[in-house]
């Protein structure tokens, strides 16, 4: 066990000499009391795929959001001492795009955003719940992403 | 001084540093934005009192603060009240690490409001969303 947590503390000080992870490990993410928290990260950026997918409108505001989530995801995998996990990064607004607030009008947006908004208020109290609990190594980044969730329900309502 | 005082020491000074920003930026807004700017002043001196009344030896208000940088025009009212947002999620960030119990709850609680804060000035800014992946990260 003790190797175990060595290792994580090597992955998340950046060091070079870190040991190569072959992938997730499911004992870890089931044993590691990230797990949860790291496994609804994951279960977040499916929805935002979802949803984007639904209502294409909704990709200027949704996209980047879910890019956070995948930086989440990449910080729990480095604070756990798994492999960051193969999510590939989501459809951005582009650059043509004026930088705006999607349209509220079509009956999809506002279902969509309202369902993701509870997800992200659920979210943000489990990633409240972690850091309250966690070790100093940790806590910082809990606190950011239970903020950045925060700003995320702010902005979907 | 335990790090924990420490911390919050620097962030109720951060608290002082904001208000007094606020002053500065609010005279360069209107509308909405400028609602926002008062709210934030409130809700930054309220915290500032708040966590204040908490410590045996909270730190006095300096008697000269300097903005980041000019601000002369509603761009950069702006862009400084994001920095001074997002310094001051950064030391509310640091308090959440250096306590525990209730006091990091209120610490949490701060780093969450300023977060949202920052969010909602970085939207009158024109970026959209504007949410950050680790509010209080220093960049």
């Amino acid at each position: 066990m003790a190797a175990i947590a060595g290792a994580a503390a090597i992955t998340v000080a950046g060091c070079t000499k870190a040991p190569v992870l072959a992938k997730p490990s499911a004992t870890t993410i089931a044993t590691d009391p990230l797990g949860p928290l790291y496994d609804e990260t994951t279960r977040l950026i499916s929805t935002y795929d979802q949803s984007m997918a639904t209502v294409p409108d909704l990709i200027n505001l949704l996209g980047p959001l879910r890019e956070d989530h995948r930086q989440h995801a990449n910080a729990l995998a480095s604070l756990m001492g798994i492999a960051t996990p193969a999510i590939t990064a989501g459809p951005m607004p582009s650059v043509s795009t004026p930088a705006a607030p999607p349209s509220a009008s079509l009956t999809g947006s506002v279902v969509a955003r309202a369902a993701l908004a509870d997800a992200e208020k659920s979210a943000q109290a489990s990633a409240t719940l972690a850091a309250m609990s966690a070790p100093a190594a940790r806590v910082a980044v809990l606190a950011s992403i239970a903020a950045c969730r925060a700003t995320h329900v702010a902005v979907l309502r | 001084m335990t790090s924990a005082n420490t911390a919050l020491a620097a962030a109720v000074s951060g608290e002082d540093a904001a208000i007094y920003a606020y002053g500065v930026i609010g005279s360069h807004l209107t509308g909405p934005a400028l609602a926002l700017a008062v709210q934030s002043e409130l809700d930054h001196r309220n915290l500032r009192d708040q966590v204040a009344e908490t410590m045996p030896s909270p730190p006095a208000a300096s008697v000269i603060y300097r903005m980041p940088f000019p601000v002369t025009s509603v761009a950069t009212a702006l862009a400084a009240a994001v920095t001074v947002e997002e310094r001051s999620s950064a030391l509310w960030r640091a308090a959440v690490v250096a306590t525990t119990g209730n006091v990091r709850q209120a610490a949490l609680n701060a780093l969450v409001a300023g977060a949202i804060r920052t969010a909602s000035f970085r939207r009158f800014a024109g970026d959209y969303p504007g949410t950050v992946p680790f509010p209080g990260l220093s960049s």
